[in-house]
Formats: C-alpha cells, structure tokens, sequence
C-alpha cells in the first residue's frame, strides 16, 4: 500500500518518533508549563501540572535540578492553596533529595521561605559525597568523605567490611557540614584487603533510632599485586613410613622361650648342675613374655625416628609457607589501593 | 698362656670387634646407668666345705660411650647369713670394669677386670678375674620387651686363698621391658658365677635374681 506515492509503512514510523519525542519532552514541558501556571496565580493547575512532571508513568524522568525545581514549585503552589500539609511534604521529598538544598529567597514569597526552613529544620537528611576513585599511595593518602545535613542531628558514620567488620568513623552531631578522612585500614590500623566494603551514614533521632541511612559502596582493589605463590605441596614419596607392620608372634614366642630355656640351664651351663628355685621366677617371666608376643607383635608399630623425620619435613614446610605468606603481606601493604566509590542510596527512611 | 698374654689378646679382640672411626672430634657420652636390688645365693663345695650362705646385694651400674664402644663400670655391696649352721655370716662386694663393643645391633662383646670379695670378721677372700663376656640381645615383642642371654669366661683369675684361683665361669639370662618414649626401663635376670680354687679344691657359686631400673643404654 502507498499513500500519496510513499509507503505507508515510513509515513507510520515517522509519525511515531514524532509523537516519541513530543512524549520525552513532556515532562520538561509540564515543569515549564507549572512554573508558568504558579506565576500566574493559578495554583491548581499549577499543582496537577508539576504533580503529573513528577510522577508521570512510563515516561523519561526529570533531571536532578528539574527535579528539585518541580518540589519547590510544587511546595510554594501547595502553601498559596493553603495546603500546608501537602506543601510540607514536597518541601520534605526537595530535602530528602538534596539535603543541601536551600530555597531562593528572591523567587519565593516569605510564607513559602518560612516554611520550607520549618521543614529543614525538622528534616533529618544527611548528602554524602565521595570522589569516585581515590588511589591509596602515599601513608598520607585518604578517601575524603563530605557529608552534607539537612538540618542539626546525630549521626553515625561507619566503614563496614565484607565480613561483617564494622569501623566506625564519626559518632556525633551534623549540623551543615562536616569532612571525614579514611585511610582504608581497619580499626587496629591493619591494611584492609581488596573487596566490597560499604560507608554507611546513619541519621539518628534523638533517642538513638536510626531515621535514615546513606549507604556509599565502596570497592577496594590494589593494582599491580604479584604475590609469591606457596610452595608446592610436599609428594606422599618425601615421606618415610610412619608405621611397621606387624611381625609374627612366632619370633618373639621363640626368643621368649630360648630365653627362659637358658635360665633353666644356667647352673647347669656353668657350675655343672644345681641352681636355686628363684631362677624359674624369671623364666617363668621369659615365657609369659614369649607367650604375650603372639597377640601384641602382630599389631603395627609406630617408627619414631621416620615420624621425627617426617615432622621435621612438614615443620620445614610450614617454616616456609610462613614466610612466603609474611613477604606476600608485604607485598600487598607496598601494593597501590584504589578505593571506587558508587552511588548512594537510601537505606532506610523514617518519618 | 700367661695371664697377662690372655689379656691382651682379649682386649684385642674387643678392639677389632668394635673399633670405634677414627674421629678426633668424638668425645665419651654417657650411655645409662642403672640400679639392681638382687637376691644372691651363694654356695661352697668341696671337699670337706659345705657352704650355703643367701641374702641381698644392692649394686650400681653406669657406662659411657664412644660410638660402637662402650666403657661400663659396677659396683655392688650386699650381705650373706648362713643358710644352714655351718657356715659364718659375711659381707659381699663386687665390682668390675669392662670395655665392650657392640658389632652388631644384637651382640655385645666386653672385657675387663672383676673382683669379688667376701669378708668374714677380719678376713677378706679376694678374687680378681680377667673376663671376656658375650652378649645376645633379641626382642620379644619389638620396643617393648627385649630377652638377652650372656656368657662370660675369665682368662685368668686370681685369688688370695688356697692353692690359688682354678678359673671361673659365669652366665646371665633376662627381660628387660622398655618404657615406651621414654630412656626408662627395667630389668629381670638370673646371673650365676662360678669360680674354682685350684684342683677343685673348693668352688664357690654365686646366684643372683636381678631386678634393677635403669635410664638410657639398655
């Protein structure tokens, strides 16, 4: 099918990116339209105009500072429709958005000013910025922490490992803003190994209750380690047997008996005949002892001097290992840190 | 043979047997050293003499070695009463120094000095023999239990009673259990001497049960 000469397939994509590119611009358009609406007094157009550039469905959102330019207008349309609650609560979302974020006196009225700063002050919002990546070189080198408050509170601010391990920076009050400096080391001062870590920033109310959290990832990596691999493991073949196999009973019955058999002959042997009874004592002993060998030689005996020598060996293995692992400690500590920060997010919020 | 010829040869052959390399730098160490409570019997015979005398003699051992070679000394004092009226109480003591080598992990081959003396009141009958003594050790049950047999004959002997000493002969059979990672163990053994004055006019037998405890060489 054409249409005038050109298919109707081009003349329907056309019109859908044209129709695209009304829909991208709109919400920018619906800020400009509220703004334009607001100095011109009427308010709840104003209103419906900035609350659908906020929250319309399904399309590109605003920029940040379109964004925070839509609470404010928003909050100011809100007090002139003596909507104090509603007004409260856009100025509350500007502030959660950007805590450093202060209302311009020469744009808006005092009513509107006053309570914005109402809002601030009872807002407990804390921004958090950190360089992207911050290379750890030098002893000096530092990961600078900015925070930003809303308005004066407690917070906590605290290092958290990928293990659980908790190093906590700032415990304290906020009041506009404040610079911390981390060394990536842990609280004893040892150099933390590469892995996720995570800066969390905890506003607090007064009774201690987190209100809200700003949680930074952070990605510790050294650059350029080459570590000294462990020795190989030591083959079964360095090893000497640490067990004999059992013997026959036999032996030690017959050497038992020979033996006891020679005390028997002793007087015999040597002085021609006669001889104590006292001497069957001991050959009884040798007998018993010849007898006992049968079930006892049979059983697997330990080779102290092969288990000495294999202990030495493992002992000297270890030794080894050890030290491969200190110079590899070493090796790390001289190695480059790189410290790559994400972006923040809210944790956890309460009113 | 003189006595003095046998000696020599004796200890010669101990030398060849269990001579030790010729190591400057080696030094004598101490090789063990044990203590025996043995119950002696003691016989006299000939004729006109019957003597049966029994009682205990406590003694002590030690020795030190060269490698192969060893140096061991004894020493043992006990007494004797009369087993029957006849014969008088007296005072036993024995010693002897020997120098052994030991070839093979089984055989000990050793010689030297030993003296045997008893005392009656105020009179000493010594007897000094010129040994050479052979030793086969063989285990009953390996580390544990150990039996040995030894036989030991004297070159020459001497002796200060009588038409003088006749010779002399003497035998050992035991157990010794070893104590397991440990230097300790004990000792259970029959040992009987026998020595004769000459023309048998009179032998003398001594038997002992040995139970003794020990550290270090076995």
């Amino acid at each position: 099918m054409t249409l005038g000469g050109r298919p109707l397939g081009l003349v329907l994509l056309l019109a859908a990116l044209l129709v695209g590119a009304a829909r991208a611009q709109a919400p920018a358009a619906r800020l400009a339209n509220g703004i334009r609406l607001y100095q011109n007094l009427e308010y709840d157009s104003a209103a419906a105009a900035l609350g659908a550039a906020l929250s319309e469905p399904g399309l590109p959102v605003l920029s940040d500072s379109e964004r925070l330019s839509a609470l404010a207008f928003l909050g100011a349309t809100e007090v002139f429709r003596n909507r104090r609650d509603s007004a409260a609560a856009a100025f509350t979302r500007l502030l959660y958005a950007d805590p450093r974020y202060r209302i311009d006196h020469l744009i808006f009225p005092p009513q509107v000013t006053n309570l914005f700063q109402q809002v601030r002050l009872s807002t407990r919002a804390v921004a958090v910025v950190v360089p992207p990546a911050t290379p750890i070189v030098a002893a000096g080198d530092r990961l600078v922490i900015w925070l930003y408050a809303a308005s004066y509170h407690p917070v906590t601010v605290s290092i958290v490992g990928p293990s659980g391990g908790r190093r906590t920076l700032y415990d304290g009050g906020l009041s506009d803003s404040l610079q911390l400096l981390w060394d990536a080391r842990a609280a004893d001062g040892a150099p933390l190994d590469s892995g996720h870590y995570e800066l969390r920033v905890d506003s607090r109310a007064d009774d201690g209750r987190v209100m809200r959290t700003v949680a930074v990832p952070l990605e510790l990596t050294r650059a350029g380690v080459d570590t000294l691999p462990l020795p190989p493991p030591l083959p079964d073949s360095l090893f000497k047997p640490e067990r004999m196999p059992g013997a026959s009973g036999v032996r030690g019955l017959l050497t038992g008996l020979a033996a006891a058999a020679v005390v028997v002959a002793l007087p015999s042997l040597v002085a021609g005949g006669g001889g104590t009874g006292d001497r069957f004592a001991v050959a009884g002993t040798l007998g018993l002892a010849g007898v006992l060998a049968l079930p006892f030689q049979g059983r697997p005996r330990p080779i102290r001097e092969n288990i000495a020598a294999n202990e030495a060996l493992r002992r000297a293995w270890r030794q080894q290992a050890d030290s491969v692992r200190a110079a590899n400690v070493a090796i790390r500590r001289r190695a480059q840190l790189v410290i790559l920060a994400g972006p923040p997010r809210v944790e956890a919020s309460a009113p | 043979m003189t006595t003095v010829r046998r000696l020599a040869l004796a200890l010669a052959a101990a030398g060849w047997l269990g001579a030790p390399p010729p190591a400057a730098a080696q030094v004598w160490s101490f090789a063990g050293a044990d203590g025996a409570l043995e119950r002696v019997h003691f016989h006299a015979t000939g004729p006109g003499v019957a003597e049966a005398l029994s009682g205990y003699l406590a003694e002590g051992r030690g020795g030190v070695s060269l490698g192969p070679v060893s140096l061991l000394a004894a020493y043992g004092q006990g007494h004797l009463t009369p087993d029957s009226g006849g014969a008088a109480a007296r005072d036993l003591v024995t010693g002897s120094v020997l120098l052994a080598a030991r070839p093979t992990s089984w055989l000990r081959l050793a010689a030297g000095p030993s003296l045997c003396a008893y005392s009656v009141a105020t009179t000493v009958e010594r007897w000094v023999h010129w040994e050479v003594h052979a030793r086969l050790t063989g285990p009953v049950i390996v580390g544990t239990l150990r039996a040995h047999a030894e036989g030991w004959v004297a070159l020459a002997s001497s002796v200060n009673a009588g038409a003088g000493a006749g010779g002399a002969a003497g035998g050992e059979a035991g157990l010794t259990v070893l104590v397991p990672r440990t230097p300790l163990w004990a000792r259970f053994a029959y040992v009987v001497d026998q020595a004769r004055l000459e023309n048998d006019a009179r032998t003398e037998t001594l038997e002992r049960v040995v139970l003794s405890v020990g550290l270090g060489a076995r």
